[in-house]
């Protein structure tokens, strides 16, 4: 082997590789056998530096300028405060405000619930005391209070119970309407007294 | 230097005979001493839970699994996202007030901005090729013993290397 030896196969002796031929040519050719020295004296200069420790100085500049290093953590956080507070504006300027009927209305509630809280202790009184079925008849409809006149289906006592379809009324068996209860709760209220044999 | 027998070692010795050289390459491959310090804690850690969880029969090629746990720790710790933006690259060198060391004769001839600028030459080269130069050249491995590490072929060892070669001698020659 006559030519010279490229700096890849000079590499390759280096770490005990390369073939017969290679290493012959070394031995025979100075200028090869100089660059190998090179690379050799290389080599160990270089792996002798990386093998040591770094000095303690260099570690205090590993990190980017303070500044620098926060920015995008203040922007961020910029940003967020500025969204969060125009957000706020756009909610408290987009809300109801409330008008004179809306107070009045409010304020109109609790008689509401006064009257009702009346009418169902009244109802539950009538309950327990009445057994006839006009009674019964009675207690539902003062539940319903302000519904509007529909057949009042609660069974009476000691028959069927009403399911989602309509059972067939007799004639005999119908139940009262709104207008008859609230005819006969009147009475009932006005006397506060139940009739002990009504049929 | 390169051990390829199994060690059925305790977990101090084991500490004692390969921490320096775990926290050598990740000092490497991470570029400043801290985050190999970090590093190479994982990687003890990681052994200590493995000795635990081996048989006591079982016989372990300790080196080579904690020096294969450190590169993989290392890329873990480089790919992380709040790392690479904290880290400024090449920055760590610049003004390094190195000392004079001369226990060899290689080292005597250097100056102090040789041996900078080999470190800031060597924090050039991609992942893969520091990864190679350290174990061929620093950790002395061989050529089979590095592609077998990085699970890659010693074509490709070869190839790193010379590159990785290539440019730090560069380096060295400019400063010549």
């Amino acid at each position: 082997m006559n030519r010279c030896l490229k700096d890849k196969t000079l590499l390759l002796l280096q770490g005990k590789e390369g073939n017969s031929a290679q290493r012959a040519h070394l031995t025979q050719c100075a200028a090869c056998a100089a660059r190998f020295e090179d690379l050799r004296r290389d080599l160990m200069a270089i792996s002798q530096v990386l093998r040591e420790k770094p000095p303690a100085q260099a570690m205090a500049h590993r990190f980017r300028p303070r500044i620098i290093r926060w920015a995008p953590a203040t922007l961020g956080m910029a940003l967020a405060l500025m969204l969060s507070w125009q957000g706020m504006r756009m909610w408290i300027s987009s809300a109801p405000r409330p008008t004179g009927t809306a107070v009045e209305e409010v304020w109109s509630l609790p008689n509401g619930f006064s009257s009702s809280l009346f009418l169902l202790s009244e109802a539950m009184a009538v309950e327990r005391t009445v057994t006839t079925d006009v009674a019964y008849d009675l207690a539902g409809a003062v539940l319903e209070a302000d519904r509007p006149c529909e057949w009042y289906d609660l069974p009476l006592p000691g028959r069927m119970e009403s399911g989602i379809e309509e059972p067939e009324l007799a004639e005999g068996n119908r139940p009262a309407s709104c207008i008859e209860v609230s005819q006969d709760s009147e009475k009932v209220l006005q006397k506060r007294k139940i009739p002990k044999n009504v049929s | 230097m390169i051990t390829s027998r199994t060690e059925p070692e305790s977990y101090e010795t084991l500490y004692a005979a390969h921490s320096a050289e775990v926290l050598r390459l990740c000092r490497l491959l991470l570029g400043n001493h801290h985050d190999a310090e970090e590093v190479a804690q994982e990687v003890f850690l990681k052994a200590h839970q493995k000795q635990q969880n081996m048989e006591p029969s079982e016989l372990m090629l300790w080196r080579s699994w904690l020096i294969r746990v450190s590169i993989n720790a290392c890329r873990d710790r480089r790919r992380s996202g709040w790392w690479k933006w904290w880290r400024s690259p090449g920055e760590e060198y610049q003004e390094a007030d190195y000392q004079d060391s001369s226990s060899t004769p290689e080292q005597a001839l250097l100056s102090r901005e040789t041996e900078a600028s080999i470190w800031r030459a060597f924090q050039q080269l991609s992942h893969r090729q520091q990864e190679v130069f350290a174990l061929r050249y620093v950790d002395e491995w061989s050529t089979e013993e590095v592609a077998d590490m990085l699970g890659i072929t010693t074509g490709s060892v070869k190839r790193y290397l010379f590159r990785a070669v290539h440019h730090l001698r560069r380096t060295l020659g400019d400063r010549r």
